[in-house]
Order: C-alpha cells, then structure tokens, then sequence
C-alpha cells in the first residue's frame, strides 16, 4: 500500500500536471459572481429597507440552485475535469508511465478523482466566501442568502458529482477522445431519446394514448437511475414533480456512491491496451451499436412517416426510413470502431438482424399488435378507477384545497372511484365505444362521441391512463359513477375541500341578471353546506336532462400562510375564482338566493339602446360568386369541419357553402331587426348554461345570439349571448 | 528473480507473446532480442505491471507482479516512448517519481543529470531524443529498484553515451545488483553489454542462454587441410554446427572449449590453422540454425 504521504505527493503532483483546469476554475467562479454582486451593490443605493429582502436574494441568485451560470459551469467543468484527469487512458505512452509505477489502480483513480471534486469545490466555496463577505460587509446579509447558498452548493455539487463520475466512465470506456464525446452522448442521451422516441410511436399509433398519462416523464422517472443527468436536472427544476427536492438530492447521493464503485471497478478492470482503441471493453462494442441502429431506424422510420404523403405509401415509406436509419447508423458506428470506413458494413449480418428487428417493432406499434387500444385491466386488478367526462361542466376551474395552500388539480389526480364493480360496466363501454368511434372515423358521423379521459390505479402501484371516445354520455352505465360521492368530492374538488371561510363574495348571475349576495360568515357557512348538501343529491338524469337556471360565481382567498422554497413567508395574497351552475332541483339553494333578491330567470327590461345580431353556424348563400373565397359543395365540405356536416342546411334548404378568404371558423353574423328582439330572445337561453351537463355540445352547431346591451348608461357595451336549438323556427326573421 | 511461466497475451485475437517461460535472474544484464513484433514490449510490459497476462504468471521475487505495488516497487519501466509530465523539467520528474517509489536517489540523480550536462531546470519536451533517454535511464538507475526494464532504450545513444551507462550499469550492479533488462531488436547493441541473452521470435522464446557460455562453448576456425583424409580426419572429431569452403579455405563453426578444439585440430597438422572470435551474431546464426531456424530471417 502506498504512505498516506505518498498519496498526498501524488495529489500534490497530479494538481501541478492540471494547473491550467485549476486556473480556468479559479477565473470562472471566483471572478464573475462576486463582481456582479459588487455591481449590483453600487447601483442599489437608496433602497428603502422594505426592499431589502428581496435584494439579498437577488445578491445570491447567481449562487442559487436554478442559476442557469452554475448549471452551465457545473456541466462543462465535469466534463473539463474528467478528461483532464483520466484522459491519459487516451495514450499508450502515458498509460504506461502511469500503470507501471508502484501504486494500485484504486490510488491513481483516487487521487485523480478527489482532484477532479477539489478543482470544482475549492473556487466554488471560494466564490460562496468571497460573495457572502461582500454582501455581509455592505449591510445586506440576510439568512435567507445562507439558504439560497446552501441549496445551491449542495444541488451543484451533488449534480458535478454525476456528471463528473459519468463523464470519467465514458473516458475509461473508450481509448480514444473524439468517441468519448460519441459514448458520452450516447450514456447520456439514450434514455430519454428512446423514451422520446417511444411516447412518439405511441401518440402517433394509438389512439387511446393520454396525455395525461405524461408516460414520458413517467419513464423517466422510473428510469433515473439510467439517465445521470435525471437529478441534476430536476433538482435544478424541481416544480415539475411529484418527489421533494430533499429525497431527489438523497437518491442522487445514492446514486453518485454506486456509480464511482462501478467506475472504480471497471477502470481496474480496464486493460492498459485499451489506450488508442475505440471503445476499451468489447463487450460494449455490440450493446453500443445495438441500441443505437434501433432507436436510429424507429427514429427515421417516423421521420419518413411523418414527411410522407398519408393518402399514399406512408408504410412503404415508413420501412424504407427504419432500414435507412438502421444501415447509416451502423455505417457510422463500424467507421468509428474501426477508425476505418472500409470496415463501414462489418457485421452484415447483425445489422440486417437489427434492421428486421427495428421493423418488427415499428409494425408492431403502427397496428397495436398488443392491443395497447383494447387495454382494460382486470376488475381484480383495479383498486381504484378516476374518470374525466369532458364537456361535464366544461370550464370548470378544478381547484383543491390540500390542507396548506389550494393547488390547480386535475380532476383525474384527484378521484379515486373504489367501487370497481360499479364503474367497469362503463369502462367496457368506453373500450367498445371508443373501437367503433375509429371504425366510423373516416367516413361516419361522430360528433356525438365524446372524449373521456381515465386514469387506472392498478394494484401494483402502477397509474395507466387512457383517453376513450363514448358514444354520447352512456347515462345508465355512468351515473352510478356520477352520483358517487367519490366522484362529486373530485369533480367538484373545490366545493367539497375549500373552506367555508376562504369564500369572500358569492355571486349569483343568470345573464343580465346578476346579485351579489352579502352574507356574514354563518349565512355564508349554511349557504355552502346546503349547496353541497343539493349538490350532492344531484343526479346525473337531472343534470343532462334540465339546464342550470343560474351560476355562482365565487371568490375565494386563501388563508393560509404559504412559505416559499427557501422558508420564507410568501408576501402575497393568492386569490381564486370559482362558479357552480345551479340546477331547479337545488331548491334549497334557490330558495336561499331568492329571499336575497335574486331572480334566476333571463327576464329583462328593454331600454331600446340594445342591439341584436344572429349567428348562423353555416354561412347559408344563394349567390356564392360574391364570395372569392373557394365555393364547397355540401358533400365535399366533410373535411372542413365537423358542424359543416351537421350544420342547419335544413333550416335554408340544400344550398352551396362558400367560406370567404379570410373566413375563420367564426360566426356568420345577421343583424336582428329591433321589432324581432323580444321574439326571438323569448327562444334564448343564456349560453353559459349550456356549458354544464351538456358533454359534446357544440355551440357552432346551434344559432347563437348575441345581445349588447348598454351599461350604466354610457355608450359602453356588455355582450350577452344566448343559444337557440338550430330546430328552433326563424322564419320570422325573413319575413 | 523475474519468472514468467508459460504466460500467453493476445490482442484482438492475436497473440503478442505465446506461451513464453523465461527466467531473469538477479545481477546480470538481461538482453531480450527478437524482431519487430515479437513480443518483447509486450512482455516487458506484463513484466513491469502494465499489462495483465491472459493465461500464465509472471512473478518478480515470487510476488505476482500485476497490481501488486510490492514487487513493481522493485521494477523500473523505461518504454520505448517515454512520457514526461506536462511541461516536466527533469527535477519534475524526480519529484514524482520520488512519491512513488520510497528508494528513488535524489542525489545521486541529481549528479548524474549533472555528469551527464543534462539540465536541470529546461522543459524536457525541449530536449533532443537522446537526451530525453538519458533522463529515462538516470530516472530509472535511480529509482532504487532491483530491476530495470528498458525498451529500445539504447537506440538513439551515441557511442560515447553507451559506453557512460555502460559504466553506469556496472557500478550499479556491482554496489546494489541492479538487473537491466534490454529488449531491443539489434543485437549488436546488446552485445558488449549483456550476460544473458533470450531470443523472442513470433512471441515465443527460441533460446535463452548465457553470453560468456555461448562465447565459450562456440569457436570459429579457419583452415585448409593438406587432403579429403586429413580433413575427414579432423571433421571426425569435432562437433561442426556450420561449414563454408571457399577455394580451399574450409570456415568452420565448432561446438566445444577452445583449447579442445585448437588441440585436435592441430594434431591433424594442417596447411594453415587459425581461431577467430564469434561475434554475437554469429554465434546467434549457428545457434537458431541448429534450432531449425534461417536466423537472417529472424534478424537483420
């Protein structure tokens, strides 16, 4: 064994060979930071006091764990120190200086190692001294900057150390520096690109791919310990997931201890003729190209699918782009192994298994081969079930109160359906619905399908998401689930979990008709325990077949104190808007709101300043030359737009459709003669209560009717609009 | 002792040395001839721990040499194309070395680097390639270990140069009992240097045999016999390795002590008799021959 004298003479010799690494990180951290707070000091002056928190945390931001500085500085001098410190693997000559001296494989990788962290942490903590003195000694040291620093220290340094260790087993992989900077980008990348590459397949191939699932971060996730630059990145950015900041960090540890054993073993296990080679270890040579000939044809092969013309040769397309991607990548690769290109179509044979391999697969996702379509997990496998009409109370806010703060949710996250037996029935109708929805596609009428959205909690632990077509809202099978306290306590997240003492105004509005209700805190408590009461009384039957004849607009503030990352107190009042549609059968409520004085009718008063217009989903012309946009017959109209099809033809016979140039899906407008106003408004109802228990309801496939109406007594105008059934009889209007 | 035992290294499926048992022993100087590609870098780098053995052992005093910093701390490694550290002067170098290995002679170095006009303090990367040897061989005389492997070390050293290590060589054999072991693929420049020589060929060893043995136990005679009997009379009693006739100049190569041969042949009382020193060469030529090898195909 070597002296520990003689261990520190080797650091001591290892750091005079890799000065310029150590000057370079000197200039890069001990420089910039602490002139720019030295900066931002001298132009701060005058600040009042009640500012200064937040300059203190500005003054330490660049030393923050998000300062995208540190990030690029953390990466870049991994990969800087890791070459400078095992690059001599690269060279014969050095390898066999440095394997013959008397000093195990364990000391070299040692003291190069320990270097590698020092030449990173030494100017770092330089850096965090130098910046803190500064800001102590001008008077805005605050414990809020120790916070950021610290956070910061520790998310850089843990995240160096991945990327560090991974950098220096890419080096003891090869033997030679440009394919160290191939293997670097291929332990790095492949991962995520073959996620990447894989969730296109699948949103590209299956029809009931959810992108709620979010299946690639999902992936990822499960597959962290395969990407090294996972933890460095979410800590970084923790915002997007569901782990804490504190167990990434600990996992990144763990992480970080595993991959230098591995490094260390296979840098003593790697033989010193390795130097000059390609890659040093033969056995990576087939896993390398392997992987990269498959994800390169599935990468091309969607390329050339998604530059194909779809009506024509898209699969032949597709397959000569999987063959394509799979033959360069290997060209490439066998030129790189062998440093030669002759040797470009070495291993034939493995490339054309590759390449039948690669098609298999694309085949395989292109016609869901294994039935990703026709998933429906086991009844026993179920524990709990969360189901997403859409168009059920479509522009809802989903809010949730968790106990501490109030949270955007969705409404899948939320809902956990545990009565299994009573929702499968619908999950099989979904399954079904959603088959024959794909079969109609192309050429049948599905308007009336809607999208459902469903997320499977499987005993595993596991969470499968699905987003289906239902034919309609398949009311027997689905108000079981409707009327289920687990689903409403969800679906209505924010009435069932905001408390009573966070709503600060209720205010009940039916078109032009609008009442803010005062209420003290008792009235205001009996009001929301009531409407919860009738709302969860509710039935699905009711909820489709009558419409709202009001909606609550409630504000809400949250009450609660909220800390910020750093555990500081967040200095701001967060304040929500939420409304709930109020149907006849919640009388109690209605009762309620009318001893207040309000009337959940459309009544009102004409002062004659109105104006009146009709919209008509489909521009109806007998004469479409006017037009210069491109004239559609009614047949050929079907690719433009699903209320083309379904539009109300009937109402003005079988005539052409024409669209303007710069027609844009909107509405075609008719102005209403004043003497029609009361007329046709007496057809009206208030378009926003529509918006509720009417899943696939199309406002363009209706006529719409917009009223403005003067406020105040100013020339200005509110708009209020209204739907009349496209059954309705207008002739009047014509007249 | 450096033992190597039946010890095979293949690269890429190609084996570099096949098979090779060879025995160094302590203080003498070791000459490792053999073409290009025969092997000899490759094993002195097993010998000096850099490479691992696929099949065999390599043992210095007994101990496994690989990995094992107990036996290389008795083993100096000169390669054929020796690194320097980054901007290393040749104090640097002693520096470094002197972590590593606990025996390294500063002063000594120091002295020679000094005999030698080497300078102490210029970048190494500046000096011409035999000065950078020089600096190689001091390094490694004084790194206080009981074996040296050096690796076409001599190529590139002038005449006056050869003679200073030469000496250099001997002093430390005789106060220490240094081991030089010389791989080089020329044989005269091994010869007025080594004891013992071993002969690679295609990663095997041919022969390994001591110098002053084979010189003693091999003459080259010239002689012209008065007649067929008298010759066939003489050749009766000698073991003859080589023979060359021009005229009636007969060139013989003959196994045996000197005075043995000088002795019968003279008995025979020839036209003209004379004894000829056998250059290294020479007696390597007689000797691969009886082995079944054309040697001026093994060396040039």
């Amino acid at each position: 064994m070597i002296s520990r004298s003689s261990f520190f003479k080797l650091i001591k010799e290892d750091v005079r060979q890799r000065l310029w690494t150590i000057v370079l990180a000197a200039i890069v951290f001990i420089l910039p930071v602490p002139i720019y707070i030295a900066m931002e000091i001298s132009g701060s002056r005058g600040f009042g006091t009640g500012l200064i928190d937040n300059f203190a945390r500005n003054l330490a931001e660049p030393m923050a764990r998000n300062s995208v500085w540190l990030v690029l500085v953390t990466i870049v001098g991994a990969l800087i120190c890791a070459v400078s410190g095992f690059g001599y693997l690269f060279s014969k000559k050095k390898v066999d200086f440095f394997h013959s001296l008397p000093v195990k494989r364990e000391t070299l990788f040692a003291v190069r190692y320990i270097n590698g962290v020092l030449i990173y942490l030494v100017p770092y903590l330089a850096m965090v001294l130098v910046s803190v003195l500064i800001i102590a000694f001008t008077g805005n040291m605050r414990a809020v900057v120790f916070s950021i620093v610290l956070k910061g220290l520790a998310v850089h340094l843990l995240g160096y150390l991945a990327i560090y260790t991974t950098c220096i087993l890419c080096v003891v992989f090869v033997g030679n520096i440009v394919v160290f900077f191939a293997v670097s980008g291929w332990v790095f990348g492949i991962t995520p690109i073959t996620l990447l590459v894989f969730n296109w397949f699948e949103e590209t191939f299956f029809n009931t791919y959810s992108y709620l699932g979010d299946s690639f971060n999902e992936w990822l996730y499960s597959l962290r310990f395969l990407f090294p630059g996972y933890f460095y990145i979410y800590s970084v950015d923790a915002s997007g997931l569901a782990v804490s900041t504190v167990s990434l960090l600990l996992q990144e540890l763990a992480f970080v201890v595993v991959l230098t054993v591995i490094t260390l073993l296979v840098y003593r296990a790697r033989p010193s003729d390795g130097a000059g080679k390609a890659i040093a270890f033969a056995v990576l040579k087939p896993v390398i190209r392997v992987s990269v000939e498959l994800l390169a044809g599935a990468l091309m092969g969607m390329m050339f699918y998604s530059m194909a013309d779809r009506s024509t040769g898209v699969p032949g397309w597709m397959m000569f782009g999987v063959i394509l991607g799979v033959v360069l990548s290997h060209m490439l690769i066998q030129s790189i192994f062998h440093f030669d290109i002759r040797k470009c179509f070495a291993g034939k044979w493995s490339m054309g298994v590759c390449a039948v391999v690669a098609v298999l697969f694309v085949l395989v996702m292109r016609y869901d081969t294994f039935g990703y379509d026709k998933y429906l997990p086991k009844e026993k496998k179920i524990e709990s079930v969360a189901v997403e009409v859409t168009g059920l109370d479509r522009y809802r806010n989903n809010f949730t109160y968790t106990g501490s703060s109030i949270i955007w949710t969705e409404e899948l996250e939320e809902m956990e359906l545990t009565n299994v037996p009573a929702v499968y029935p619908y999950l099989e109708s979904l399954v079904s619905d959603n088959e024959a929805y794909w079969d109609l596609r192309e050429n049948g009428r599905t308007s009336d399908f809607t999208r459902v959205n469903v997320a499977y909690r499987l005993e595993n632990g596991k969470t499968v998401y699905r987003e289906y077509r239902a034919n309609g809202l398949r009311e027997d099978l689905f108000a079981p689930i409707f009327e289920s306290m687990e689903y409403k306590e969800a679906h209505y997240s924010d009435i069932y979990t905001i408390p009573d003492s966070f709503v600060t105004s209720i205010t009940a509005v039916h078109a032009m008709n609008e009442l803010q209700m005062n209420l003290s805190a008792a009235e205001g408590a009996e009001f929301m325990a009531t409407l919860r009461r009738e709302l969860s009384a509710q039935t699905l039957k009711e909820k489709i077949e009558t419409l709202p004849v009001a909606v609550l607009n409630m504000k809400v503030v949250e009450r609660t104190p909220r800390y910020d990352s750093d555990g500081m107190p967040v200095d701001h009042i967060y304040d929500y808007s939420t409304e709930l549609p109020v149907y006849p059968s919640f009388t109690e409520t209605l009762r309620f709101m009318k001893e207040r004085g309000f009337a959940a009718t459309g009544e009102y008063e004409w002062t004659g300043k109105e104006m009146m217009r009709l919209e008509l989903p489909e521009i109806a012309i007998k004469e479409p030359e006017l037009y210069t946009g491109e004239v559609y017959t009614k047949d050929a109209s079907v690719e433009l737009t699903e209320y083309v099809k379904v539009g109300i033809g009937e109402q003005f016979g079988d005539v052409k459709i024409a669209y303007p140039e710069d027609w844009d899906y909107g509405y075609n407008t008719i102005p209403v003669e004043p003497e029609d106003y009361e007329r046709l408004y007496a057809l009206c109802t208030w378009e926003e209560l529509y918006y509720y228990g009417r899943p696939g309801f199309e406002r363009y496939e209706n006529y719409r009717v917009c009223l403005d109406v003067p406020r105040d007594g100013y020339n200005i105008y509110e708009t209020y609009c209204f739907i009349v059934p496209r059954d309705a009889d207008l002739s009047f209007l014509f007249e | 002792m450096i033992k190597a035992e039946n010890v095979i290294k293949r690269f890429d499926g190609i084996s570099a040395v096949d098979r090779v048992s060879v025995e160094i022993k302590e203080g003498v100087v070791f000459g490792m001839v053999g073409t290009n590609g025969a092997g000899k870098s490759t094993l002195l780098r097993m010998i000096a721990g850099v490479l691992k053995a696929d099949e065999g052992t390599i043992t210095v005093d007994g101990e496994p040499v690989f990995e094992n910093p107990v036996a290389k701390k008795e083993v100096f490694y000169i390669s054929d194309d020796a690194y320097y550290l980054n901007n290393g002067t040749p104090v640097d170098m002693a520096d470094y070395y002197g972590a590593v290995y606990e025996k390294f002679n500063r002063k000594r170095y120091l002295e020679l680097l000094s005999q030698l006009g080497l300078p102490l303090s210029r970048k190494i990367s500046t000096f011409s390639k035999g000065m950078k040897k020089q600096v190689s061989i001091l390094l490694g005389v004084c790194a206080g270990t009981k074996y040296l492997l050096c690796d076409e070390t001599f190529d590139g050293l002038d005449p006056v140069m050869r003679q200073a290590v030469k000496s250099i060589f001997a002093k430390e054999i005789t106060e220490r009992g240094l081991t030089p072991v010389l791989a080089s693929h020329n044989l005269r420049e091994l010869e007025d240097i080594c004891d013992h020589v071993g002969l690679l060929h295609k990663g095997g060893v041919l022969l390994s045999r001591d110098l002053e043995e084979m010189r003693t136990g091999i003459h080259k005679i010239q002689c012209v016999f008065a007649d067929e009997e008298q010759e066939a009379r003489v050749l009766m009693g000698l073991e003859v390795v080589n023979k060359e006739q021009r005229g009636r100049l007969k060139t013989l190569t003959v196994r045996g002590t000197r005075d043995e041969i000088a002795n019968r042949v003279a008995a025979a009382e020839p036209v003209f008799f004379e004894m000829l020193p056998l250059t290294l060469e020479e007696i390597f030529i007689s000797e691969t021959e009886v082995a079944g090898y054309d040697f001026k195909k093994l060396i040039l």
